[in-house]
């Protein structure tokens, strides 16, 4: 959360899981400057001073950590006071879905933003005198409603494995606190003065569960946003009659698009409560077909922004060059399944031969997938409707090697199998954030073990990454250190 | 018509502090007491400085208080304790002779002009205005209205006199209703068999003020002749001793003159000490006091620690003219002859000579709460209070806060706004901060872990931080004024200039004989009026001692300028949030979007700012949230009722 009502903060203003477009919106001081980090023009230098008011830009967001670019999307800064907050507000319109939305905020946290508290917009914008109330008392009631849904959300969290691994990292730092604090102010205490501190020990325990937490926060995203799944495989092994099948099998959520960049076929499935984006990379290579290199590499960014990607292959023929070429493309660390399509018919490929096609993969999955198949579709993807409109096979699916595919699906997502984190899933951004903000501190705690000159400087670090953790749960209360101080030592005069 | 301006009650350490910041501010002061054996008395530990405490000594030297400049001639050994951790927890204390730093109060309260100290008890306080009818009903929490707003107008003495004055500081220590317990015995009594101040105690509640009981205990003292050092170990001060008062930074001030001895207790003596506990008052159920935490007794530390063989004693000498040693960590109120016992079963001291025996000590005291920042009386204007009477413990907070006293007493009179130095400034600020929004449940003692922003609130830094404001307020001298600034320049050119500069100034430095005769050269007056740009010579021409205080602050801020940085940006969001004050007048019972207990707590305690409003148990940020929409509601409607 905001520290102080001085920070500039940031938010997703569009609400969950919806497509179309998503707005992050910024507010504060700082967050023309922000803008003009993340923010890319074509051809045309951004600078937070030069920045067009009120008016839509177009560029892309590209993450200045790693050059990447994450989505194109439109930026408006409307400069204060005439804002909605009164304050500089920027606002990031990027392709719905929470993906792209989720990378951009994060990347706004990273270059200084915030997290913003529940109603802090409409809190701000009342403050700076941009929106008249009849009654104080409304936006008074906004933020409390807003704080005891949080409030809610946290007891709700508390009988889960989250506040438990919390409460357990946070106990680890309280002893490694109190010995700290006891070092530092009953010095004669310690007949080992000067000797070892067991308090490094400790915060390096707890520093184990936050990075396990952090490392769920892969997964619990995945929970809450589901899951991006991206078909791969050379022409004609089936790939479009794969992302029918699973439309058939599971209701859209959306009615499919044709991709928002023109080039691949998107549609929003519901496979087991669980939502999922499948995006058939069918048209890429074909359909770009006069620029084959710049289908290659769209393909190649579908890909790096899925979560999971079905390698599809022909199991009617022998593995070909083509299908060659399309596994060194892999991402060897992005989670692959090896579907072996066409089952229906004489087999040419064993699992094994396919398996040492993709040695990553995960499992393999042999199905077919009915159809009309091949050309047609792959080849004029823009013109591809689903729902009520896709096209009835001839013959039925295999239904059983489709639900093996989604068992799969649903298990990557953490459903049903022991994720990290011990079970507990950190499933919002702001739980990341702070989870990251005690992991950042208890990094610079570990740099100052190691110098071993200054274990005060490092007790701030450890009380740092204690409140960021507490905010977690909802506990900031600090005196418990005294408390705990006085119990565990044999301290005075 | 008055008689003083300011009257001070009470001259131990904090009283001493009140009476000199007010005098040295051109005010008439009469210091009160009721023996002279009190004055500056240090009942328990003989000692000065300590961990937190030794940052406290430092400001108050650096505002121009007395304490420092007094144990830098009282001392007679002297550590740097926590030297093994880095800067920030770097707490000077020195053993103190008791006995010389109470003659040496003594003599700078008789040369102070403008300073009267007198033997007498005061049993009552004078206030006009108001409802001045003594009224059970009447709380001296409730925050009074304008009309009828009481204010001090000066004491009543035993026997009836009564003397008047603009202001008053009231600085009882633990004499208020004063209760002594060894064993289950209670006498009426002040600390170390002086009388108690039982009157005034009553006359306070008669008159609204609600009291109540803290306690604390003190050890035995043996005579050092019968002590067998050779089992102990010995501690010795640091050599060259590092003085405490600023104004003797690079000088020698004379080296150690005492050790202290290191020995333990034993299986034997807890046994003796578990056997005969149900003897002494607190675990025969008599105390009513709440005692601190931090200081254990003897009893405490066996009954609750009953894992460990052995406790540390630490036996500190109590002067060059006196052979009575304390015996540090073992403070008891066991009865006579156990303690003779129990003291005789510790190692080396099995023919130890009992010349005071330990005891504890009940007292009222005030809820801070009740206090502004100022540390004047939110009920009664012109009265402060200041010192263990406000629920804190130990010499060093007792003299911060009668310094801060005294100096608003004086401010107070003459109409000004009151001093009180922030979190961000001082050590004496997160004193007074936590004593008057957070309060406290046992005697409050200031500890380095207290303070948020320990990195930039150094004892080295104390005089960068504070002596500007010292001298502004009229207290530090132009002298002290000159070296700060002078320090400053030069750690900021250091600074600047690199290792480079650095190099040139330590050659500076091995030749400073030289800058120092040219001190008096045109040349050199040219040099001090160049600001900055000649800071290093400048400093070492007109104070050629402070070199190496200088390279220790460019040592510090260079080797941790990552935290530092780090920390100032903190100090920088934390005094926006004091920065937003709160209007006196707010209704906080009819703002709905709070939670009860916060409105509970913020009517009671009216916050100054919106960050001492966050710092108060019970208000949540969320609540601090309605409170800004308030404000902003509130400036608004003002706004478009000007127009």
């Amino acid at each position: 959360m905001a520290e102080s009502e001085f920070d500039t903060i940031a938010a997703i203003s569009t609400a969950p899981g919806e497509g179309g477009i998503g707005i992050v919106r910024m507010s504060g001081a700082r967050a023309g400057e922000i803008l003009a980090r993340v923010f890319v023009r074509p051809l045309t230098a951004v600078h937070n001073e030069t920045f067009p008011d009120r008016a839509m830009v177009y560029g892309h967001v590209v993450d200045p950590g790693s050059g990447e670019v994450v989505d194109e999307v439109l930026a408006v800064l409307m400069r204060g006071p005439g804002s909605y907050t009164g304050e500089d507000v920027c606002e990031i319109q990027c392709h719905g879905g929470t993906v792209p939305l989720r990378r951009i905020l994060e990347i706004c946290y990273r270059e200084g933003a915030a997290p913003a508290a529940p109603g802090e917009f409409t809190k701000r914008a009342f403050l700076n005198g941009r929106i008249d109330l009849v009654q104080a008392g409304a936006v008074a009631d906004l933020i409390r409603a807003g704080t005891e849904r949080s409030y809610r959300a946290a007891r709700a969290q508390a009988e889960g494995r989250l506040s438990a691994r919390i409460r357990e990292a946070r106990e680890l730092l309280l002893s490694a606190l109190a010995e700290a604090v006891a070092r530092m102010d009953y010095p004669e205490a310690f007949e080992d003065e000067g000797k070892s501190l067991s308090f490094s020990g400790l915060s390096r325990e707890s520093r184990k569960i936050v990075d396990e937490l952090l490392a769920s926060v892969e997964e619990g995203r995945l929970v809450r946003d589901g899951l991006r799944v991206c078909i791969v495989g050379a022409p004609n092994v089936g790939k479009s009659s794969l992302f029918n099948a699973l439309a058939r099998e599971n209701a859209a959520i959306v009615t499919a698009v044709p991709g928002t960049t023109r080039d691949a076929l998107e549609i929003w499935l519901n496979v087991r409560g669980m939502p999922v984006m499948l995006v058939d990379t069918a048209g890429i290579r074909e359909a770009a077909g006069e620029i084959e290199a710049l289908g290659i590499e769209k393909s190649r960014e579908r890909m790096a922004a899925a979560d999971v990607l079905l390698f599809v292959l022909d199991g009617s023929r022998p593995i070909t060059d083509e299908d060659r070429a399309v596994a060194a493309d892999l991402d060897a660390g992005k989670r692959t399944f090896l579907v072996l399509n066409k089952q229906d018919l004489p087999q040419a490929v064993s699992p094994e031969e396919a398996r040492a096609l993709a040695p990553h993969a995960g499992a393999v999955i042999s199905l077919s997938a009915a159809g009309a198949d091949s050309g047609r579709q792959d080849a004029a993807p823009t013109t591809t409707t689903v729902g009520d409109g896709l096209a009835r096979p001839a013959t039925p699916d295999d239904a059983a090697g489709v639900r093996a595919l989604e068992e799969a699906l649903v298990r990557v997502a953490g459903e049903g199998a022991p994720a990290a984190g011990g079970g507990a899933l950190v499933t919002r951004a702001w739980q990341a954030e702070l989870l990251a903000r005690a992991a950042a501190e208890l990094d610079e705690a570990e740099e100052i073990f190691a110098h071993g000159d200054a274990p005060e400087f490092a007790e701030v670090n450890l009380r740092a990454a204690y409140e960021a953790l507490g905010e977690l749960i909802g506990e900031t209360y600090t005196d418990d250190i005294l408390d705990r101080v006085f119990s565990d030592f044999c301290v005075g005069k | 018509m008055c008689d003083f301006d300011v009257i001070v009650i009470g001259a131990g350490h904090a009283g001493c502090e009140a009476a000199l910041a007010a005098a040295r501010l051109g005010r008439s002061v009469l210091l009160l007491t009721m023996q002279l054996e009190s004055v500056a008395m240090m009942p328990c530990n003989p000692s000065i400085g300590g961990t937190g405490k030794g940052q406290l000594v430092k400001e108050i030297d650096a505002l121009g208080g007395e304490m420092g400049l007094l144990i830098d001639r009282c001392f007679i050994q002297s550590r740097m304790l926590n030297r093994s951790k880095g800067p920030a927890v770097h707490s000077p204390r020195a053993q103190a002779d008791k006995a010389r730093y109470r003659e040496e109060m003594l003599r700078v309260l008789e040369g102070q002009a403008g300073l009267t100290l007198r033997c007498a008890e005061v049993v009552d306080l004078l206030l006009r205005g108001g409802d001045e009818t003594p009224s059970e009903a009447r709380s001296a929490n409730a925050v009074p209205t304008a009309s009828e707003a009481r204010s001090v107008c000066g004491v009543k003495l035993a026997g009836g006199e009564e003397v008047f004055a603009g202001a008053v500081v009231v600085a009882t220590g633990t004499y208020l209703n004063g209760l002594v317990h060894i064993s289950d015995r209670a006498r009426a009594s002040g600390p170390a068999g002086l009388s108690a101040s039982v009157a005034f105690a009553e006359n306070l509640k008669r008159r609204g003020f609600a009291l109540r009981r803290f306690k604390t205990g003190t050890p035995a003292r043996v005579l050092f002749s019968s002590l067998d050092t050779s089992v102990m170990t010995e501690q010795r001060g640091d050599e060259p001793v590092e003085p405490f008062s600023f104004l003797n930074e690079g000088k020698d001030i004379g080296g150690n003159r005492a050790s202290c001895w290191l020995t333990y207790t034993n299986e034997a003596g807890h046994r003796i000490v578990r056997e005969n506990i149900e003897k002494t008052a607190p675990y025969g159920g008599h105390t009513t006091g709440t005692g601190p935490r931090y200081c254990l007794s003897i009893e405490d530390k066996v009954s609750r620690f009953p894992e460990r063989g052995r406790h540390q004693v630490f036996l500190e000498p109590e002067g060059l003219s006196t052979e009575d040693v304390y015996v540090q960590g073992m403070s008891t109120s066991l009865p006579e002859e156990i303690q003779e016992r129990f003291y005789r079963s510790i190692d080396g001291m099995a023919d130890a000579k009992l010349s005071k025996y330990g005891y504890s000590i009940e007292y009222d005291c005030i809820d801070p709460l009740t206090l502004l920042p100022s540390l004047e009386s939110r009920a009664v204007r012109g009265l402060f209070f200041a010192g263990q009477v406000n629920g804190t413990s130990g010499y060093e907070e007792a003299a911060a806060q009668g310094l801060v006293a005294g100096v608003n007493a004086a401010r107070f009179l003459g109409g000004l706004e009151p001093y009180v130095p922030d979190r961000s400034e001082a050590y004496i600020g997160v004193l007074i901060d936590d004593l008057v929004t957070k309060g406290t449940e046992e005697p409050y003692r200031i500890m380095t872990s207290r303070a948020e922003f320990r990195l930039v609130l150094r004892q080295d830094n104390a005089d960068l931080r504070l002596t500007a404001a010292g001298h502004a307020l009229g207290l530090a001298s132009e002298e002290r004024l000159r070296r700060c600034e002078a320090k400053r320049a030069a750690v900021a050119a250091l600074l600047a200039g690199g290792a480079e500069a650095e190099a040139r100034f330590v050659r500076l430095l091995s030749g400073r004989h030289a800058a120092c005769s040219a001190r008096s050269t045109p040349q050199a007056e040219e040099t001090r009026k160049t600001k900055g740009v000649f800071a290093e010579q400048r400093l070492l021409a007109e104070f050629p001692e402070l070199g190496p205080a200088v390279l220790r602050q460019v040592e510090i801020e260079r080797k941790y300028a990552g935290y530092i940085e780090k920390q100032r940006r903190q100090v920088e969001k934390f005094r926006k949030m004091e920065a937003r004050r709160l209007p006196e007048d707010l209704d906080y019972a009819a703002m709905d979007g709070l939670r009860i207990e916060a409105r509970q707590k913020l009517a009671a305690q009216r916050p100054a700012s919106l960050g001492a409003a966050s710092r108060i148990s019970g208000v949540s940020p969320a609540d601090i949230s309605v409170l800004i929409v308030y404000l902003a509601q509130r400036e608004r409607k003002q706004r478009s009722a000007n127009i």
